[in-house]
């Protein structure tokens, strides 16, 4: 939609469950799709133009914008992707049959990201876990889209703080 | 960058799913939603009404229009 915006910055990547869907499949997605651009308020008037509504809610501040007749909305995250610890070399350009594209982070960041959910939390977030390992299981058997083991293992190490790599998933995946 | 088109994305994942034997999209747990902001409850909301207002069921249809949170035993959460 905005892909001719002047930097990786400024490009923007949808994440969360609708970056997990892309590459797994399932129903992950909670009705919204997060994205994440340096350039949000560009973004957001290019939303405007397709019909996009800021909903009101009382007492709320509501960062997403829905557009009604379709019911699709879509929550706009100002920032770098991953706090700028992706590398966005790796952004993986989905090629959609309108002749539009869609912008994704490479898998390895999302594992990370399900892994450093799964680590954030206390008592840990199993549903976190179980989507990093099919996430890692699928992409493992990609042949389209190859997983890079080592930037896997050290987005991994980032995200968990040390705690986890990508042998902690791998040994699971195999298990 | 790599490029890849969501029917070459499609096939890998239909062909990862024939290969274990998994059906639906119940093999991939949804999202728990604990960490949910009151921004993305807010925005759950607002789709839920917006359905209701146009007497739709949700294009998600497990968003509660009340309350913006995931209907029955599997909340979840998109990010």
């Amino acid at each position: 939609m905005v892909n001719g915006a002047r930097s990786a910055h400024a490009r923007p990547v949808l994440i969360g469950g609708g970056a997990v869907e892309f590459y797994i499949g399932g129903a992950v997605a909670s009705g919204d799709f997060d994205v994440v651009t340096g350039a949000r308020a560009e973004l957001e008037q290019a939303l405007f133009g397709r019909g996009f509504v800021r909903p009101a809610v009382p007492g709320s501040l509501c960062r997403g914008l829905v557009h009604p007749g379709s019911g699709m909305s879509v929550a706009v995250v100002s920032g770098r992707l991953f706090d700028g610890h992706s590398d966005v070399g790796r952004i993986r350009i989905i090629e959609l049959a309108s002749g539009e594209s869609l912008n994704v982070p490479p898998v390895e960041d999302m594992i990370a990201d399900r892994m450093g959910q799964f680590n954030a939390r206390a008592g840990d977030d199993a549903d976190m876990l179980a989507q990093a390992l099919v996430l890692y299981r699928v992409s493992r058997e990609n042949l389209e889209i190859r997983l890079d083991e080592a930037y896997l293992h050290t987005r991994i190490r980032a995200e968990t703080l040390g705690d986890y790599g990508s042998d902690s998933l791998r040994e699971t995946a195999n298990g | 960058m790599d490029r890849i088109t969501l029917a070459e994305q499609s096939a890998a994942i239909e062909r990862h799913k024939a290969k274990r034997g998994l059906t639906g999209t119940d093999y991939v747990p949804v999202n728990s939603g604990t960490s949910r902001t009151d921004s993305k409850r807010a925005l759950l909301r607002a789709i839920g009404d917006a359905a209701a207002s146009r007497r739709r069921e949700p294009v998600f249809p497990q968003i509660s229009p009340g309350t913006g949170d995931r209907v029955g035993s599997e909340a979840l959460e998109a990010d």
